[in-house]
C-alpha cells in the first residue's frame, strides 16, 4: 500500500485530471429537469397570486375613471346605474368636503374680526387708565396668562395705545393661524371644537383683574386732589400759609377814620 | 402560464433529451417563443430547460460541490430568464449567458454555505470501484486533498480552473463569463496548475494526503 501511495505521490497532475474530470462528468439527479419546471411553475403562480389582486383593482379603477363600465366585473351591461350611484356618491363627498372648508374659511374671518374689535375696544378703554398709573408701572410687567398686547395696552406708560392695539391685533391673528391649521401640527388636530372655542365670548381671554400693588399704587396715586398734592412741597405750603394769615388778619383789623370828621360829635 | 415540458416539447419540437447543442431546433424555439404574447417567457424557459439544464449544474456543483445546492441554482438561474425575459432578444450566446448567471449565482451562495456542507462523497465517487477498501479510502483521500488544494488556490486562478474542468468552453467563452481577457485567462489557467500541482506536490512528498 505503501508503494502505491509512493507512486501516486510522484504524480500529482494525474490526480489533478482525475478530480477536474471528475467534476465535468457530473451528472445531475435523475428527473432534475422536471423539478426545476415544476418549481418554476409554483413560483410563477405564486407571483401570479401575489399579483392578482392588486392588478384587478387597479384594472378596474382605471376602467372606472376611464367610463369603461361594461368592462369592470360584475358591471355587464345592465349594472350601468351602479356605476352612475358610486359617481354621484364621490361627487357628493367631494360636494360636502368643499363646503365644510368654505364655512371654516368664515368662522375662522369672523373669529379674528370680532377678536380684532374686541382688542381696539379694550385697549382704548384702558389708554385712559394706563396714563395715570405712573412710572412705577412702566414697561408693563408680565401678568401671567395674558397676552403682551393686552398688557402693553392696559399698563404699558412708555407706549401708546395704538401701540397696544397693533400689537393686539398681531397676536391675535397669530393665534387665530394656529387654531385655523397655520401650523404643521396644529393643522392636524384641528377640530370643529377649537373652532367654536375660537368664536366663543370669551375669547380673547378678557383682561385680568389688578393686582394687590396696582390698586395700592392707584389708591396711593388718586387719593388727593392736586391741591393736597401741592401743599407737600414747603414752599406753597408756607405761602399758602402767609396767604391765609394775611387773610386773617385783614379781617380783624380796624376800619379807617372817614375823612372831614375827625371831632367825636357830642 | 403552465410550465410543463410535454407543451413545451410539443410547442418547439424540441427532443427534451438535455443535449447541450442548442442546434437550430432550439434557436427556432426560441425565435418563435419570443414573439410577443402573454406566455412568451414562460416558453422560452420550457424550451430553456431540457437544453442547458445539465451544463448549468455542472457549472454549479463544480463551483458547490453539492447536489442539491447546484440544483436549486439551476432553478434560479431559469427564474431569472423569466424576470429578464424583455432583455432576451439582446442577448447574443444564450449558453454564455446562461453560464455567466450560473457561475453567478453559484459564487454567491457559495459564500454563503460552509466547507463541511460541501459534498464530501464526491471524493469517494471518483475512486475506482475495483479497488479494494484500504486502497479506495486512500485514493479518496488523495482527491480530496486535491480538492483542498483547489479551493485554496487564489480566486481568480481557482475560478478559472473550476469553470475549465465543469464545462469544456474555449478560452474566448470563459473571459466573456469571467469578464477577462482571453491572454488573462490563459495566464491565470496556466499558473491555477502550476500552482497546484507544485503545492501537491511538495505536500504529497512529505508523505501528506492528509
Amino acid at each position: 500500500m505503501t508503494e502505491r501511495f509512493e507512486v501516486v505521490l510522484r504524480d500529482p497532475e494525474e490526480a489533478i485530471d482525475r478530480v477536474l474530470v471528475g467534476l465535468r462528468e457530473v451528472e445531475a439527479s435523475p428527473g432534475m429537469e422536471g423539478r426545476v419546471m415544476e418549481a418554476l411553475e409554483a413560483r410563477v403562480v405564486a407571483q401570479d397570486a401575489a399579483t392578482f389582486g392588486e392588478k384587478r383593482w387597479r384594472g378596474a379603477v382605471v376602467r372606472l375613471f376611464t367610463g369603461r363600465w361594461a368592462a369592470l366585473p360584475g358591471m355587464g351591461g345592465g349594472r350601468l346605474a351602479f356605476g352612475l350611484v358610486l359617481l354621484g356618491l364621490l361627487v357628493a363627498g367631494g360636494v360636502i368636503s368643499v363646503s365644510r372648508g368654505v364655512r371654516r374659511g368664515v368662522l375662522v374671518s369672523r373669529a379674528a374680526a370680532r377678536g380684532s374689535n374686541r382688542l381696539r375696544g379694550s385697549g382704548s378703554r384702558e389708554s385712559g387708565r394706563a396714563g395715570g398709573l405712573g412710572e412705577a408701572v412702566a414697561g408693563g410687567r408680565g401678568v401671567p396668562g395674558s397676552g403682551e398686547a393686552v398688557l402693553s395696552g392696559r399698563l404699558s406708560v412708555n407706549s401708546p395705545a395704538r401701540k397696544g392695539r397693533v400689537a393686539g391685533k398681531d397676536e391675535l391673528a397669530r393665534e387665530i393661524a394656529g387654531a385655523a391649521g397655520g401650523g404643521g401640527v396644529a393643522r392636524g388636530r384641528l377640530r370643529l371644537g377649537d373652532e367654536r372655542a375660537s368664536v366663543a365670548v370669551s375669547f380673547p381671554a378678557p383682561p385680568l383683574p389688578l393686582t394687590e400693588q396696582e390698586r395700592l399704587l392707584l389708591r396711593v396715586v388718586h387719593r388727593g386732589d392736586t391741591q393736597e398734592l401741592a401743599m407737600l412741597n414747603p414752599a406753597v405750603r408756607r405761602a399758602r400759609e402767609a396767604a391765609d394769615a394775611a387773610e386773617y388778619q385783614e379781617f380783624f383789623r380796624p376800619p379807617e377814620p372817614l375823612a372831614g370828621n375827625t371831632a367825636p360829635r357830642e | 402560464m403552465v410550465l410543463t415540458e410535454g407543451r413545451s416539447l410539443g410547442l418547439f419540437g424540441l427532443n427534451g433529451k438535455g443535449s447541450d447543442d442548442p442546434g437550430p431546433d432550439q434557436a427556432r424555439a426560441i425565435e418563435r417563443a419570443s414573439e410577443p404574447r402573454e406566455s412568451a417567457a414562460e416558453a422560452i424557459v420550457a424550451a430553456l430547460v431540457p437544453v442547458y439544464a445539465g451544463v448549468l449544474f455542472r457549472v454549479a456543483h463544480a463551483v458547490l460541490r453539492n447536489r442539491a445546492e447546484a440544483e436549486d441554482v439551476v432553478q434560479e438561474t431559469f427564474l431569472r430568464v423569466l424576470q429578464h425575459a424583455d432583455e432576451l432578444a439582446a442577448v447574443r450566446e444564450m449558453r454564455v449567458w446562461l453560464i455567466r448567471v450560473a457561475w453567478r449565482l453559484a459564487l454567491d451562495r457559495r459564500r454563503r454555505i460552509r466547507p463541511e456542507q460541501m459534498d464530501r462523497s464526491f471524493a469517494e465517487a471518483l475512486v475506482g470501484r475495483d479497488l479494494p477498501a484500504d486502497a479506495a479510502m486512500e485514493e479518496a483521500q488523495r482527491f480530496r486533498r486535491v480538492l483542498v488544494e483547489i479551493d485554496r488556490l487564489p480566486k481568480l486562478e481557482r475560478q478559472v480552473l473550476l469553470l475549465a474542468a465543469a464545462e469544456e468552453m474555449g478560452t474566448v467563452e470563459m473571459a466573456e463569463v469571467l469578464g477577462r481577457s482571453e491572454s488573462a485567462v490563459r495566464a491565470l489557467l496556466f499558473r491555477a496548475r502550476t500552482r497546484l500541482k507544485e503545492r501537491l506536490g511538495a505536500g504529497m512528498g512529505r508523505g501528506g494526503g492528509r
